[in-house]
């Protein structure tokens, strides 16, 4: 059984169909990724899967639970977690308090122990800060950790979405666009990231415009275009597709 | 270390040495003004919690007025004991605030302002209309004072351990996972949903939270004045609740409760000074905000951005 599976899922705005029947898998333990060109539904599909919109029609199942329509937190709570293209943070924040906040999915808050001061309540938050630290190290972010999001570079914020979707400990992550816009530098340092996480057990799923990201890290790919799967296999396959190389890439040039 | 803890220590208990002696000789009309001002903090800590996550309502006031009319009602028809009263004056106001905010929540910013305007005019419209319930414009007159108690002193006392307790629950509020998650939702709302935090319960529950204690604090009003009218619960009322907020800027406790005491003490004393006394509110009103957009709360994190900032730097240097 696949961790993740959409079953036929079309969503339609008005007269626009931005997803067309589409399937997809996702095995536990892989990198999946997923690419098209812009306006191929990507995102749609994401906002589908995450429970940010209702699809108009098909179905989605996460560890063989019917998750469709569900709202984002409750998928949350199943360990189906994502991040954002743009850069949503909470910017007022600490970069460590950023990380705390997502440590604590799993645990339901007592707030009423809080206020009183019980010594259980505060150890448990204290052990969500020792996580919490943990993930900003993993994430190189250690050196910014006491700084506001707002205030950080670009490649910092983009590390720290992903560092807030990793304190949830998710069981598939979704990662859309992680290395838009990043700088060499700041690529090959996400790109290692990503590899890290998934070599530490997380299935991930990616979304990207940077096909040579895609091609380095990721185990299968499906290509979409116009709302609909053209291709799927491992990156050489996709790479000497001529569907793929036609109706996407154009040219060679893109691939290499 | 010891050092720092008697820092710490000492303005509280310069502040409530002050505060518990104060009726010794401060002036009944002093004394007037600090009943004021608790049940103002009272409201505008409350008042706060929501505001946190983006949403501001402008019906605070009439959950004020439901506590107020709560305990008047339950006072003069069944003559119920005061600590009851109290108690259902809370209950019954952020029952309200569920009632209204199950419906209204599903709505953002603009809208939710205006159907929580709504509310604040279709109750103000009944407390104005029922006559037989609720006095009308007249209101409720002779309601029996608290044990038979009629000096301001123990009303004080009351206003100010209600306060106390009330900035200190906030406080920790402020402080647990709750309040983090709820400054959270203030930032980005859509990633604190993808996260896990249900917004909607969260939004509710704050605007429940800061509705019970203005019930409470209109309990205490209608005790204290001895009448209720809803001349006290009005649209003017109700702005400026929302002006300490704003004023006070909501990012820290300190910043509306500084902004409360501060302008509730300007308007009294403006009160004893002619005419010209609202333009000049008005004046002072528009010059802050020109100058501190962020509100208190903004120059205070200005001043311990600042400090971090410097002591980044002493380590920095070591």
């Amino acid at each position: 059984m696949a961790l993740l599976e959409v079953v036929k899922v079309t969503k339609r705005f008005g007269g626009l169909e931005a997803l067309k029947d589409l399937d997809l898998q996702v095995e536990s333990g892989e990198l999946a990724g997923l690419i098209g060109p812009n306006g191929a539904g990507k995102s749609t599909l994401f906002n589908v899967i995450s429970g940010v919109m209702r699809p108009t029609s098909g179905k989605i199942f996460f560890q063989g639970e019917d998750i469709t329509g569900m709202k984002p937190y409750r998928i949350a709570e199943k360990g189906l977690v994502r991040t954002f293209q743009a850069t949503k943070l909470f910017m007022n924040l600490s970069v460590l308090a950023n990380v705390e906040i997502a440590c604590h999915i799993a645990a339901k808050p007592n707030t009423a122990g809080e206020v009183i001061g019980l010594t259980s309540v505060k150890q448990r938050e204290n052990e969500a800060q020792q996580m919490a630290i943990g993930i900003v190290k993993k994430t190189g972010l250690e050196t910014v950790s006491g700084e506001l999001a707002k205030n950080l570079p670009h490649g910092y914020q983009r590390a720290l979405g992903v560092a807030i979707a990793l304190a949830t400990r998710p069981k598939l992550l979704c990662l859309d666009e992680p290395v838009t816009g990043m700088n060499i530098e700041e690529t090959r340092f996400m790109t290692e990231l990503i590899s890290r996480i998934r070599q530490e057990g997380t299935t991930i799923l990616l979304i990207e415009h940077t096909i040579r990201v895609v091609m380095d890290i990721c185990d299968r790919i499906t290509v979409v275009n116009f709302g609909k799967k053209i291709a799927e296999g491992k990156p050489k396959e996709i790479k000497s597709n001529k569907d793929v190389i036609e109706a996407y890439l154009g040219t060679e040039e893109y691939v290499t | 270390m010891n050092k720092r803890r008697l820092k710490s220590i000492l303005p509280i208990v310069i502040g409530s040495i002050f505060f518990l002696t104060f009726p010794w000789f401060g002036t009944p009309w002093l004394l007037h003004i600090a009943i004021v001002i608790f049940l103002n903090l009272v409201l505008i800590v409350g008042y706060r919690l929501l505001y946190i996550t983006g949403l501001g309502s402008f019906c605070h006031i009439t959950f004020y007025a439901i506590g107020a009319y709560t305990t008047a009602i339950l006072i003069t028809r069944l003559g119920l004991p005061f600590g009851v009263c109290f108690l259902a004056s809370g209950i019954m106001s952020a029952a309200f605030a569920f009632l209204v905010g199950w419906p209204a929540m599903r709505t953002r910013g603009a809208y939710f302002f205006i159907i929580s305007f709504g509310f604040f005019v279709i109750f103000y419209t009944i407390l104005m209309n029922w006559y037989a319930m609720t006095g009308g414009y007249a209101g409720i007159k002779d309601i029996p004072p608290i044990m038979g108690i009629t000096t301001v002193p123990p009303y004080y006392y009351l206003a100010m351990v209600f306060c106390a307790a009330t900035i200190f629950i906030m406080y920790r509020l402020d402080r647990s996972r709750y309040g983090r998650e709820l400054y959270a939702i203030g930032d980005a709302e859509d990633l604190a949903d993808v996260i896990g935090i249900n917004v909607l319960r969260h939004r509710l529950l704050a605007f429940a939270i800061g509705a019970g204690f203005a019930g409470f604090a209109g309990s205490i009003h209608a005790s204290y004045y001895s009448y209720v009218a809803p001349a006290s619960f009005s649209l003017i009322n109700t702005i400026i609740i929302i002006a300490w907020c704003v004023i006070g800027g909501a990012r820290t406790l300190w910043g509306p409760i500084i902004a409360t005491v501060a302008l509730t003490l300007f308007a009294e004393s403006l009160r004893l000074s002619g005419t010209l006394n609202g333009i000049l509110y008005a004046v002072v009103l528009f010059i802050f905000m020109m100058m501190a957009p962020h509100g208190i709360s903004g120059l205070i994190d200005t001043l311990r951005g600042r400090r971090r900032r410097r002591e980044y730097l002493d380590v920095g240097t070591k």
